[in-house]
């Protein structure tokens, strides 16, 4: 242990890798990464392909771990948890010992080095050495598509997690959604604190003040609802012939299902759609303010999936939930890829039980030439082959096996 | 933990009070003072007292002012049937230094935020009204920040002021996003101004 953590420095270093020969494929992605104090991985450095990435191990040796190194490295936050200390092997009393990820991410535009440092209380990130003034500034140099065993229960579950789906993908598309986002729950919160108050007297100064924050909540909420209707839209054309590509049978139709029901007419604008907004939160003031808070709005906005025509929240067996979650995500890493510079990195965590072999099969050659992929696996021979993967790496304890496996 | 002695104990503690300044700050200001001399402590504590003497809201506008009337509302050159509300004397300040208004401030002292208590009653806006029904007054200009809470006060001024018989307008929105008006540069405050749209 102690030898590993002297050998820290060196894994906390920028990864170079500009000697490398860039590969041909014009895509963002990531061209190197250094792991260092992290969770069960003392310090690790690893040069994936550009393609198709498997990490095998068996379970509790740090596969999963490095996927979310790599998460937090390109986005500032682990797909796991929120109490990122956690993720902090601490060695020793020495606080200043920190977690830390660094990643090098190669773009058409360029090179640029992310580092996401852990400490007690503390979330550092980096970007090209200099200190990044916020976290979401990482957003504009990477984005994540992420796939967890727990996605099988992304349309059975409760909407708060359809929406962070949504919130998550379309923040990563465009800071403007980033930026209504954040000023809709502000003006939500603010809203609900009024009404609260106004639950228990005082009725008319609380109906002034609720109502001067309905205008900023009305701009930014219709901000948030058409984007969310357009890339529901996207999604769906998108989401058939690629759900039939992964062995899927019958038709999937996604819908937006928005809390305030809106007629999405090609043009209809932002500023009219604010405006009804405004105008319903007006007429159901008197009802909020006998709630205590806001009971409708974008902050309740739903996502319909039906599977051959039924409504897939309410039937459908863990294999048909896992693949269709599978394909709605390779559908937003390709929407992502799509709409910016930097094309999005697809990470899936063991994506593959639950699946017969065929489908798991289907999975990794539809990811073949696209997006770059980090998939984690047991081996790859209970994935399909080797030879889908452009590289196999083992890892054990939280370090690279001596033999790449699988090969 | 061993204490210093109790003057020292003393000023840390106020200092430590202040925004901005923890212990590690307050020991290094004390030691500062300590170390230089006499004159320097004597000077920072006079103009100390003359802050709270010497400096008072200027009863029109609320501005910092050394007498009943800050300069700008004791100014007769200055447009006085045109009023830009700012949040505080800072922005005040920062829209001064562009030179791109020659009317008259009103400062609210804030901003609404029922979350952190700050209710209608909290913010200079009696005042304002008032002002606005004496009937020299044409034009409110709404500058508070492009925050949430900046454009809800905008809109809440605007309903009261509606009553009122003036055009109400609110600054353009060339100034980044959630951002402060004390910090934005003199040419974006002119574009802010030039760019003002009724409500
Ligand atoms: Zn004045």
């Amino acid at each position: 242990m102690t030898s590993l953590a002297q050998e820290s420095p060196a894994a906390d270093a920028p990864p170079d890798s500009r000697d490398e020969a860039t590969s041909s494929d014009s895509r963002s992605r990531v061209a190197e990464i250094a792991v260092s104090h992290f969770r069960n991985i003392a310090s690790l450095r690893w040069k994936p392909a550009p393609g198709l990435n498997l990490i095998v191990g068996d379970n509790g040796q740090g596969k999963t771990n490095l996927l979310e190194a790599i998460h937090l490295s390109l986005l500032g936050r682990s797909f796991r948890t929120r109490r990122e200390e956690d993720c902090i092997a601490w060695s020793g009393a020495d606080d200043s010992e920190l977690a830390s990820v660094t990643t090098q991410i190669d773009r058409p535009s360029g090179p640029r080095v992310h580092r996401v440092a852990l400490g007690r209380g503390l979330k550092r990130a980096f970007i090209d050495g200099v200190l990044a003034p916020r976290l979401a500034s990482l957003f504009e140099g990477a984005a994540v598509v992420t796939f967890t065993p727990d996605d099988v229960d992304l349309f059975r579950g409760a909407p708060a997690r359809r929406r962070r789906f949504l919130d998550q993908d379309l923040c990563q598309g465009s800071p403007v959604y980033l930026d209504s986002l954040q000023r809709y729950h502000k003006a939500l919160k603010q809203i609900n604190a009024v009404l609260k108050r106004a639950r228990h007297g005082s009725a008319s100064d609380a109906l002034a003040q609720a109502e001067a924050f309905y205008p900023p909540l009305a701009e930014a909420g219709a901000s948030l609802m058409l984007s969310r209707a357009r890339y529901l839209a996207d999604m769906h054309e998108q989401l058939g012939p690629t759900f039939e590509n992964l062995g899927g049978t019958a038709t999937l139709e996604l819908c937006f299902d928005p809390s305030l029901k809106f007629e999405a007419r090609g043009a209809m604008s932002a500023a009219d759609l604010a405006a009804s907004i405004a105008v319903r939160l007006d007429e159901q003031h008197t009802e909020s303010a006998r709630q205590g808070m806001l009971a409708f709005g974008p902050h309740r906005d739903d996502v319909r999936i039906r599977l051959g025509g039924r409504d897939l929240s309410r039937f459908g067996s863990q294999g048909q939930h896992r693949l269709v979650a599978l394909a709605v995500k390779l559908v937003a890493a390709e929407l992502l890829d799509r709409g910016r510079s930097t094309a999005p990195v697809l990470i899936l965590d063991d994506f593959g039980s639950e699946l017969d072999a065929e489908r798991r099969r289907a999975v990794l050659s539809n990811l073949r030439g696209r997006v770059q992929t980090f998939v984690t696996g047991t081996c790859a021979e209970e994935l399909g082959s080797a030879d889908l993967f452009d590289e196999v790496r083992r890892i054990d304890s939280g370090r690279w096996a001596g033999d790449p496996g699988g090969r | 933990m061993a204490n210093f002695p109790e003057p020292i104990e003393n000023l840390l503690e106020q200092f430590i009070r202040l925004p901005g300044i923890g212990r590690r700050g307050a020991e290094r200001l004390v030691t500062h003072l300590l170390n230089t001399d006499a004159d320097q402590a004597d000077r920072l504590a006079g103009a100390l007292a003359r802050l709270k003497t010497d400096i008072r809201p200027c009863t029109r506008c609320g501005n910092w002012a050394e007498s009943e009337l800050c300069r700008i509302c004791d100014d007769p050159r200055r447009d006085a049937a045109r009023i830009c509300v700012v949040e505080n004397p800072v922005d005040l300040y920062a829209f001064e230094s562009s030179g791109a208004f020659d009317g008259v401030y009103h400062v609210l002292g804030g901003t609404l935020s029922p979350l952190r208590g700050i209710t209608p009653d909290e913010l200079n806006i009696d005042g304002l009204e008032r002002r606005a029904r004496t009937g020299d007054v044409t034009e409110v200009i709404i500058a508070t920040s492009p925050t949430v809470e900046g454009d809800a006060t905008a809109h809440y001024l605007a309903q009261i002021l509606a009553q009122a018989g003036v055009e109400v307008a609110r600054i353009g929105m060339g100034l980044p996003l959630g951002s402060s008006l004390g910090y934005a540069d003199a040419g974006t405050l002119k574009l802010a101004l030039e760019g003002r749209r009724k409500i």
